[in-house]
């Protein structure tokens, strides 16, 4: 059944097959991004009642739950915190080994241990 | 009137003191301003706390709004005990590093992000509710990053980087959990969940529980998870490894107190934790054999501590968990001293290559300080790691576990005895010197490893059992006064002498030190790390549902 809950839980284990065969840096952050979304749609989803109405006090007697809602306003800007720090990584992991694949800068280790 | 709103103002006042030196660091000022007004926004918590009476729980909710729906801080027993080890550790180790600060170019940035990762902290310990957890939770870890890479070496970086992408997953399965747990159940706060999740079937509190495994052992970095651990120990700077090893690590440890207090306290979890914790804390013990890089030493050692911390909780009666309590507090004493003071030889000598360093042959407050900090490691009587070891070994309930217990003890005098074994003798003369601020937060916290030891009773009695009895509501049963002398000469002080002896033969019996262990377990790239969390995961809910 397609709805936001089983979306959402497509989109994290896509998610997370993707950092886990991705050598590209920079594909594991969107591969995060993704992931993050998903998270997103499913706490969303879990509030979502069909036929509900936008929650507003003194609205209609049936209204979608808002609590995950509000959650999820915070999570977004934790996830946008999380990318832009990620990305920053990168462009520095980038400007220090001169390669996005991360995997092959840790080949080059265990000088003194 | 500051009383009441206390709780509000522990998170606070860091966060205020950062936005006042970031609003500073626009305009000319001297480093005395800047440092005095992080001193304070740091010291103002730890003031408060002292200032509460011991015995008295206090909830402060956020805007008045009461408790189920709105936000609350909460200071009982046992976020007092993480309270009161986040400002000794935060405290001690600014204080340490401020006069290495005012030399560099970016401080400003460095004072910002450790008052808001201290704030986080706070945050983190005293609030009420799982959404607030998580966002404190996310704090603490985003300014950990940024802070780890603060020297700036090619190996800082790369260690970060993969922290960064194993703590994001930790994250983000962190808040699928609260998710489920709001699904099932329709709240948030911690109090209304400890009555809605027993209520719950066992499958279903296995299946929201999964996801929290993921966050709580990647906190701790048990096992499987804790490939970020060594690296980011080696390179971050001396006081960001102190913090790391001290406090943020053990926020696992309370996150999954928590989460038992909470009702996910369900038998299949609480022995795949025993499971992980003994395996953890063996071959972490294991692993630090065959290194000759104190810090890297260290920081197994670690992960084997924070094993055995896992197994005490998990056990999950009264005593145990109080030995687990009195564990976290004195690893993060004894810890903390030991990476400050191992810092201080690396800037020194320039080395942490235990061959080189001249344990003996230092200043002598150094000396001391470094010694006194190895001996509470390896759990010598009149320090606080021997009692913290009586403890777990009295509350353990099984003869097997008891055993195991014996042989990590034995592998960690092993590992400590071959450091100060292997020390150089010869005398060297650094031409750099430790200025006062150095010193002081040595000996305070050298003074804190001895006196936890010498008044343990003391210790138990006001801190640990009041956070046992608001898990509990019992206390642990063990006689509160004369454990100092009664401690040594019974039973299990014996063991843990014959377990020291034990670990002096293992070390002076120079083996070529377990090199097998090397590619299985302490190289370990992101790709092989994400996958031991799907495997885990996998693996626990097909046991839920098979049995």
């Amino acid at each position: 059944m397609l709805n936001g809950l089983n979306v959402g839980l497509i989109a994290i284990l896509i998610g997370l097959y993707g950092i886990a065969n991705s050598k590209n840096s920079l594909k594991m952050m969107m591969c995060l991004s993704i992931m993050g979304t998903g998270v997103i749609l499913l706490f969303v989803s879990i509030g979502y009642i069909p036929e509900g109405a936008v929650p507003v006090a003194g609205g209609e007697d049936l209204m979608a739950d808002a609590i995950p809602q509000s959650v999820m306003v915070t999570a977004v800007v934790i996830d946008l915190a999380t990318t832009a720090l990620g990305l920053a990584m990168v462009l520095y992991l980038y400007r220090t080994f001169s390669t996005l694949d991360f995997a092959s800068t840790l080949k080059d280790k265990e000088d003194e241990r | 009137m500051i009383l009441q709103h206390s709780l509000a103002l522990m998170v606070i006042s860091p966060i205020t003191a950062a936005l006042i030196i970031r609003l500073l660091s626009k305009f000319e000022h001297s480093d005395l301003v800047r440092d005095s007004i992080t001193f304070i926004g740091l010291l103002i918590p730890l003031v408060l706390l002292l200032l509460t009476p011991l015995d008295v729980d206090i909830v402060y909710e956020m805007g008045g709004w009461p408790r189920p729906f709105g936000i609350s801080l909460v200071l009982n027993g046992l976020s007092r005990v993480m309270v009161l080890i986040t400002g000794i550790v935060t405290l001690s180790t600014y204080v340490y590093y401020v006069d290495f600060l005012d030399r560099e170019p970016e401080a400003d940035d460095y004072h910002f992000l450790f008052l808001f990762m201290t704030a986080g902290l706070y945050g983190v310990f005293l609030t009420g509710d799982l959404v607030n957890r998580f966002i404190f939770f996310e704090i603490t870890i985003l300014t950990t990053y940024v802070l780890l890479t603060f020297i700036g070496s090619k190996e800082s970086l790369r260690a970060s980087f993969r922290y960064f992408i194993i703590g994001a997953i930790a994250s983000l399965m962190f808040l699928i959990g609260i998710g489920l747990t709001y699904f099932y159940t329709g709240y948030l706060d911690v109090g209304a969940l400890s009555t809605e999740v027993p209520l719950l079937p066992t499958t279903a509190r296995n299946i929201i529980f999964v996801f929290f495994l993921v966050a709580v052992s990647v906190k701790l970095g048990l096992m499987p998870f804790h490939t970020w651990l060594p690296d980011t120990h080696v390179e971050a700077p001396t006081p960001m490894t102190a913090v790391l090893a001290g406090v943020t690590v053990k926020t696992g440890g309370y996150i999954l107190l928590k989460f038992y207090e909470m009702g996910f306290d369900t038998a299949l979890v609480q022995n795949l934790f025993v499971a992980m914790g003994v395996f953890t804390a063996v071959f972490g013990a294991v692993i630090s054999l065959k290194y000759v890089n104190m810090k890297r030493i260290l920081a197994w050692l670690t992960i084997s501590h924070v094993g055995v911390i896992a197994v005490m909780l998990s056990l999950w009666t009264p005593e145990s968990v109080g030995a687990g309590l009195l564990y976290l507090v004195n690893h993060s004493l004894y810890k903390a001293l030991l990476f400050l003071s191992l810092g201080s030889f690396v800037y020194l000598y320039g080395t942490s290559d235990i061959r080189k360093l001249p344990i003996f042959k230092s200043n002598i407050v150094l000396s001391c300080t470094l010694l006194i900090g190895l001996l509470a490691l390896m759990g010598v009587p009149p320090l606080n790691g021997f009692y913290s070891r009586w403890l777990v070994l009295s509350s353990v309930n099984s003869r097997m576990l008891y055993l195991v217990m014996m042989i990590i003890t034995t592998i960690t005098s092993a590992s400590v005895i071959r450091i100060i074994l292997l020390s150089s003798d010869e005398e060297k003369n650094s031409e750099k010197s430790l200025n006062e601020g150095v010193m002081a937060s040595l000996v305070v916290l050298a003074g804190l490893t001895s006196f936890l030891g010498v008044s343990v009773s003391l210790f138990l009695r006001n801190v640990i059992e009041p956070a046992v009895v608001s898990i509990f509501g019992t206390g642990m049963g063990i006689a509160s006064s004369g454990l100092e002398l009664q401690g040594i000469y019974s039973f299990h002080g014996m063991s843990i002498l014959l377990t020291v002896i034990l670990g002096l033969i293992l070390s002076l019996k120079r083996i070529e030190w377990f090199d097998w262990s090397e590619g299985i377990l302490s190289n370990v790239t992101i790709r092989d790390s994400v996958r031991y969390i799907i495997y885990i995961m996998g693996f626990f809910l097909l046991i839920n549902f098979l049995f």
